[in-house]
């Protein structure tokens, strides 16, 4: 045990027991939210759980073929999204190419001990990353299966590190240097990926070998994308990703997006989710600059009665319901702000969602909301209003319910007669008014400052002998408005006493003071 | 394990039995783990409150999925996995961890100039507050939770390769920031 381990086992034992007794009574609001989701997830798990389960049979199936029949006859799923350049690193490469080319991640998977014996008896290369045209499946090499076959439109490369080469070699030898170009006429005497082009380059002590398969239909600029990415490629020399350890069960994984963040370069990878504790579907995973694969994701339950998952926060990510017309990332939920990029599920991951992500930069925790064509929210966002500083409390004359949360300093709500009507953030200090659906009024959303201590506020109805009210919770004061026009006064309280007041006049398009 | 010493029940039930989420079986599940998880939870945020609420996070959402998990007696790894997911995942926590942090290292130097006998050991807990929270996660998880670095990385969703990492990094790191304030 060295220093710093003895010191931190005893720094913990000391301040564990600091902590000191937790009552062991189960306080009432976490039974009820312990309840509400256990409904909500027994509803939501009813309807995916045999979606799930269909959805992973079939994408096994899809992704154990995908090596027969060359690739993935669907469809193409880019139909209708924006195709953005890709850059992502990946072991000492990082590349850029079109989002609607497959880039997949082969190192973790061809490293592992039943993919290695294939190596001893095959190629002698291993397989880093594979660039397709179109979708292969996960664990589909021309370096590792001899029955890989090429469509006449396919456009494939495979970037190999070269074992043969470095065990007789002890390094790289006299490999050129990267950058190196493509060039067709490279030496391909020994056609360990069957028959293309190969290309043979190292980065400082490491030999690479890349290899280009093109159908004979494949047009000219789709040739070009594969030449040109592979060209503009940057080769890191580190030997560090030689020495990461495998595990029997790592996968390949597609790499949908890449981006750097002020922790430095981060990739987000997708597989299929194998998790035994949970009925899953897919993972999301992660990578930074830290190193390691910081999984955030997974199982996805995307659909009606939850629009969207959010899994991350620098950069956002999560899966979205394919009804969205895009994603919104918001520091409030009210306002709009910059879009997501979407991305569709490849084909061999047959799920009826898509993906999102976005760098996010700024204070504010990020809220992503799936929004229609017209930028306004869909769906109720449960995904985006659970936090633990939920407060229920119901609203005079409503018969709706509100949230507000303000772990973050924001007020957000959600307001529903049954579950989830209408929803959103207020501004820090405002006085906003939400309109109920089927003509049933509005809520008058009054947030402030605290140490003002507002007790409650009320409202005085002009010509009629009755007022609404409501107590403040913390900063936020909402209450309900009666449905049509009107004037009154607000009152504002202190310990229950009036103390301050001003006339006020609605219409159903919203509150202002007169 | 005993009691303060991780994430273990608090009194370990006689024989493994799927654990009950009618009413009354919460209120024995919470009371079973809670505690510990809340020690987990104050190790990895360093703030009483929000450990609480952490730990009473992560329960609501086990509880949520219970019926759904398929090993429903790993409550235990499943309530620690969501607690140490909740905590690195930050979302809207991280704001609220940065401004406690800042207070408490005011706190903490305050309190290490009184009590000369701890100071070391506040130094260090002072430096764990400043490391990327997926470091001090596993830190915890292997020092204190004392899990395996498979448990480890089953836990943090990563490599094992990952968590030796993070442990390497995080303990390099420990050991020169307290070099750099004894110097």
């Amino acid at each position: 045990m060295n220093d710093v381990e003895h010191d931190l086992r005893e720094l913990f034992e000391r301040k564990a027991s600091s902590v000191g007794g937790v009552a062991p009574r189960l306080p009432e609001t976490v039974r009820k939210r312990g309840r509400r989701r256990q409904l909500g997830t027994a509803f939501v798990g009813g309807v995916t759980a045999l979606a799930v389960v269909v959805g992973s049979v079939a994408a096994l199936r899809a992704i154990q073929t995908n090596a027969d029949r060359g690739q993935t006859p669907v469809d193409d799923p880019w139909a209708g999204y924006e195709v953005f350049e890709r850059t992502a690193t990946i072991g000492n490469f990082t590349i850029s190419s079109p989002s609607d080319w497959y880039l997949v991640n082969q190192w973790p998977w061809a490293r592992t001990p039943a993919v290695r014996l294939e190596l001893r008896a095959g190629s002698l290369l291993t397989p880093i990353l594979l660039l397709s045209d179109t979708d292969r499946g996960l664990e589909s090499s021309p370096c590792l299966d001899s029955s890989f076959a090429i469509g006449p439109g396919d456009a494939v490369m495979t970037l190999a590190f070269d074992n043969a080469h470095f065990a007789a070699n002890f390094g790289a030898g006299d490999r050129t240097q990267w950058p190196v170009p493509f060039d067709s006429s490279s030496d391909a005497e020994r056609p360990r990926c069957g028959p293309g082009t190969y290309v043979h380059f190292a980065g400082g002590d490491i030999p690479y070998v890349a290899h280009f398969a093109f159908g004979d239909a494949v047009p000219d600029d789709e040739r070009r994308t594969l030449i040109d990415a592979f060209e503009g490629m940057e080769v890191a020399d580190s030997q560090e990703v030689l020495m990461q350890e495998s595990q029997p069960d790592d996968t390949s994984a597609y790499v949908i997006a890449g981006g750097e963040n002020a922790a430095g370069p981060w990739t987000l990878e997708l597989r299929p989710q194998t998790d035994p504790g949970y009925v899953t579907n897919l993972r999301l995973e992660l990578t930074t600059a830290e190193g390691s694969g910081a999984v955030a994701g997974g199982p996805f339950t995307v659909g009606e009665d939850r629009p969207i998952e959010q899994a991350g926060g620098d950069p956002v990510f999560g899966a979205v319901t394919k009804e969205a017309a895009g994603v919104e990332i918001r520091g409030n939920v009210l306002l709009p702000g910059p879009s997501a990029t979407i991305v569709p599920l490849p084909p061999s991951l047959p799920f009826d969602f898509d993906l999102f992500f976005a760098s996010h930069e700024g204070d504010q925790p990020p809220f992503a909301v799936p929004v229609d064509p017209d930028g306004e929210p869909i769906g109720n966002m449960a995904g985006i209003s659970e936090g633990n500083d939920m407060t229920l409390f119901d609203i005079l004359g409503t018969g709706g319910a509100i949230m507000t949360d303000r772990s973050t300093g924001i007020t957000c709500y959600v307001v529903s007669s049954e579950h989830g009507v209408v929803d959103g953030c207020a501004d820090e200090i405002t006085l906003q008014t939400i309109p109920l659906p089927e003509d049933r009024g509005q809520i008058l959303v009054f947030s402030h400052e605290d140490p003002i201590e507002l007790s409650g506020i009320e409202l005085d109805v002009d010509g009629a002998d009755t007022f609404a009210g409501s107590k403040c919770q913390g900063p936020v004061c909402v209450m309900g408005i009666p449905p049509g026009s009107g004037t009154g006064t607000l009152w504002l309280l202190q310990k229950g006493r009036r103390v301050d007041s001003a006339p006020v006049a609605w219409t159903p398009a919203g509150v202002e003071r007169t | 394990m005993a009691e303060g010493t991780g994430l273990g029940v608090e009194e370990r039930p006689t024989e493994a039995s799927e654990p009950d989420v009618s009413d009354g079986g919460l209120d024995e599940l919470y009371a079973r783990y809670i505690g510990a998880g809340v020690r987990l939870a104050f190790l990895l945020t360093g703030d009483r409150t929000h450990a609480e609420d952490l730990a009473q996070e992560a329960f609501i959402r086990c509880v949520g999925r219970f019926r759904h998990l398929r090993r429903p007696d790993a409550f235990e790894a499943y309530f620690r996995r969501a607690i140490v997911n909740l905590h690195t995942s930050g979302l809207r926590r991280r704001r609220l961890e940065r401004e406690w942090l800042s207070k408490e290292g005011a706190e903490s130097a305050r309190r290490v100039s009184s009590q000369p006998d701890v100071g070391a050991r506040e130094d260090l807990w002072k430096a764990l507050a400043t490391l990327p929270a997926r470091q001090r996660a596993a830190l915890v998880l292997r020092y204190y939770e004392d899990l395996s670095e498979r448990e480890t990385a089953e836990t943090l969703g990563c490599s094992v390769a990952a968590v030796k990492s993070l442990v390497a990094r995080g303990s390099g790191a420990l050991r020169e920031l307290i070099r750099g304030e004894d110097a």
